[in-house]
């Protein structure tokens, strides 16, 4: 029957050459050994060296955090704990009802189920998840902080979000935590001292924010076990879902960029999500480079405790080229079905208007008045058909952690 | 035997071991690669000039055959006739040696390089470790140097028309088909090597991974190279001003970082820091080179 299956299926591929279709179901009939030609007919039919491949997704393959030479508190387990504490706080905002939970809502993976951000005002990119937001060189979707600790303390200060200044935040700190922080950081000092300190405890807690395991992940675990406990794979994820697997790192070449572990790359890409304001367009990465390069908090400045030289990425900055346009920052795929709306100004509602998107994209949005160049543009259509479009789509569904945080 | 010929003998044998003579070697190897190249310059040279004389030759013909076909007197006929058995036979003698030409001149080159390479190695033991191509770790490109045959626009509005499954590929031993090489297609006989000669013929180069970790190129970490630049004599270039430039064909963005170069521990040596990629694939790695022996720039295929 599955052979007969294989062979029909085989039949419709049509570049198939006949032969190989013959070779299928011989394959599939004996059920030999698995080999490449014979995956077709049945998709749970991986190798070894598919399931070596896969493991480069896992999360057992993610290395351990990257080293903070500018925050010399971001593994004190003390500095996490304030900054939970911290990041919670409403009283950290100018009407005292947001904390930075308002927009980063853990059960929704850290993000705000909004296409733009709704705090004290209204914000102009979609929030990101914060889950393996440590492991990125840079913060904010425009790169345009280059550490978690620069970043948490932008919107505090953003008229936008907790609207509060410097001196309001230190208060806080000197009313309601001041022998926590003293215990971490010694005695009160200058305000922007005390204000760069509480991004940092913030970071701190951020950097346990690692997404837990999905079904993903146990499944190319299993696929590493004898052939005879493969059995229950399929129980567990389906075969929806494994073909939306063959198809993320294959025709769909989503994994050119999501890769590794966190299912991104990190860098900034420009992928023709549309405008979302063509009277005032983002610029993106473009925008970033200005951000950092003007940043007070960054790993150069004086607040930093790193050392000039181990300020790498900056050292290396790209400062230039048409491909900094518009580009936005690969966001990491692990908990997406969690964190609609998507894309940069959460112009898409749902995955599958996203995977329609990268299937037949629009060129990125030109106005030689606004551009400083024409933007680089860097995808081509697809041709996913319905079918493999939904596969797609479950498959990015089973990245969602069983437990949020590890 | 004296105890004079045994210190003349051991004397003798030293200076043929001594490192100075070992360079003069060294550099003697690299400029006979340099006079290979020349030579394979000037081959390529003859063999275009014979290619334009049989282009020449064929153009003649079609307007011959033209006019045999227009004339009417038996006598022009004749004449064309012998005119057009001359051309054929010039065109069969200036194609044939043109492809030989072309054909001597790969070959002179393939051994310029290989004298080229020999003498930077024996030149510069003590800095090149890895005389092959730079690699990527194995999972991060399973399908190595394979392609597929898409032909690959990236920019707006004359979009390619969708791909097939049969431009994907399985590597050995996998049932996924892996997107190969990002999209990309490979020319075929890409050069991936790690040495390379200036477009202006006025460099030699190489480059490999400072390793750190890793024996393979890693994707997503800023990681460090050696490169190795001299003349082609073998005279190392000390006083480079390098700019790192790179690329992906196919793709319109270049690299994440902007490197920077530094002068090395020895003569011709210097440091890449600061390297970058963002995705596994074809890249272009160009190097504009401001030396004393004037502005040139140099290039490497490097396959991830």
């Amino acid at each position: 029957m599955l052979g007969l299956m294989s062979f029909f299926n085989a039949l419709r591929r049509r570049p198939q050459p006949l032969l190989r279709s013959l070779a299928c179901l011989l394959l599939a009939s004996f059920a030999g050994p698995v080999t490449a030609q014979g995956a077709h007919a049945d998709p749970y039919a991986f190798t070894v060296a598919d399931q070596a491949f896969l493991s480069q997704f896992t999360l057992k393959q993610l290395p351990p955090l990257p080293s903070a030479p500018g925050n010399l508190q971001a593994d004190n387990p003390a500095a996490a704990e304030l900054g939970r504490v911290l990041f919670f706080d409403k009283k950290l905002s100018a009407n005292g009802e947001i904390s930075c939970a308002h927009c980063h809502q853990p059960e929704r993976a850290f993000t705000d189920g909004l296409s733009v951000p709704q705090a004290l005002g209204k914000g102009r990119r979609n929030t990101p998840s914060l889950l393996g937001a440590a492991y990125s060189p840079w913060q904010y979707r425009d790169g345009r902080k280059d550490s978690l600790w620069a970043q948490a303390l932008a919107p505090l200060l953003d008229e936008n979000e907790h609207g509060m200044t410097r001196q309001n935040v230190v208060a806080v700190i000197e009313e309601n935590y001041r022998q926590d922080y003293e215990a971490i950081f010694g005695p009160l000092s200058s305000v922007s001292q005390v204000f760069a300190n509480v991004g940092k405890a913030i970071m701190a807690y951020e950097r346990l924010l690692i997404p837990g395991a999905s079904k993903f992940d146990d499944f190319v675990d299993a696929l590493a076990e004898p052939a005879s406990k493969r059995a229950v794979l399929s129980a567990n994820f389906s075969s929806q879902e494994v073909k939306g697997l063959r198809l993320f790192v294959g025709k769909a070449r989503c994994a050119s960029c999501h890769n590794g572990p966190l299912f991104t790359n990190s860098e900034f890409h420009n992928v023709g999500t549309p405008e979302a304001d063509v009277q005032s367009v983002d610029l993106g990465r473009y925008s970033g480079i200005e951000g950092l390069r003007e940043d007070e908090f960054s790993c150069l400045s004086a607040w930093s405790d790193a050392a000039p030289e181990q300020c790498l990425e900056l050292k290396f900055l790209k400062r230039q080229g048409p491909e900094l346009v518009g580009a936005f920052r690969t966001p990491s795929l692990r908990n997406v079905a969690l964190t609609a709306p998507y894309m940069h100004a959460g112009q898409f509602k749902t995955l599958e208007e996203v995977v329609a998107h990268y299937n037949k994209p629009t060129p990125p949005f030109y106005d030689r008045q606004q551009h400083p160049s024409r933007p680089h543009f860097d995808i081509t259509p697809l041709g996913l058909d319905e079918k493999e479009r939904s596969a797609l789509v479950a498959f990015l569904k089973s990245l969602s952690s069983k437990e949020l945080t590890h | 035997m004296t105890w004079r010929v045994v210190v003349a003998l051991s004397f003798t044998a030293l200076t043929l071991l001594s490192p100075s003579r070992l360079v003069a070697q060294a550099h003697n190897v690299m400029s006979q690669g340099h006079h290979k190249l020349l030579e394979a310059d000037s081959t390529a040279k003859q063999a275009r000039e014979a290619i334009k004389q049989s282009n020449k030759v064929r153009k003649a013909l079609g307007r011959y055959r033209y006019e045999l076909s227009q004339s009417d007197t038996a006598e022009a006929q004749s004449t064309l006739r012998q005119a057009i058995s001359d051309h054929t036979l010039q065109l069969h003698h200036w194609e044939a040696q043109g492809l030989k030409l072309r054909q001597d001149s790969a070959v002179q080159k393939t051994e310029s390089l290989k004298l080229l390479r020999a003498g930077m190695i024996a030149n510069w033991s003590s800095w090149i470790s890895q005389p092959g191509p730079l690699r990527g770790a194995e999972l991060t490109s399973p399908l190595d140097n394979r392609s597929h045959n898409s032909p690959q626009r990236s920019v707006h509005r004359n979009m390619p028309t969708p791909r097939s499954d049969t431009e994907l590929q399985s590597a050995e031993g996998m049932s996924l088909q892996v997107s190969a090489l990002a999209g990309q297609q490979l020319p075929e006989g890409l050069d991936t090597g790690s040495f390379s000669v200036s477009r202006q013929r006025k460099i030699f180069a190489h480059i490999e991974l400072i390793q750190d970790r890793s024996q393979f190129v890693p994707i997503n970490q800023l990681h460090r190279w050696r490169l190795i630049l001299s003349s082609l004599d073998g005279e190392a270039i000390t006083d480079g001003q390098v700019r790192f430039g790179g690329h992906m064909p196919g793709h319109v963005h270049g690299l994440p970082t902007q490197p920077i170069i530094e002068a090395g521990s020895a003569p011709g040596v210097y440091e890449i820091s600061g390297v970058k990629f963002q995705m596994g694939g074809w890249w272009v790695i160009e190097l504009e080179l401001e030396t004393s022996v004037g502005s040139d720039s140099v290039r490497f295929n490097v396959v991830l």
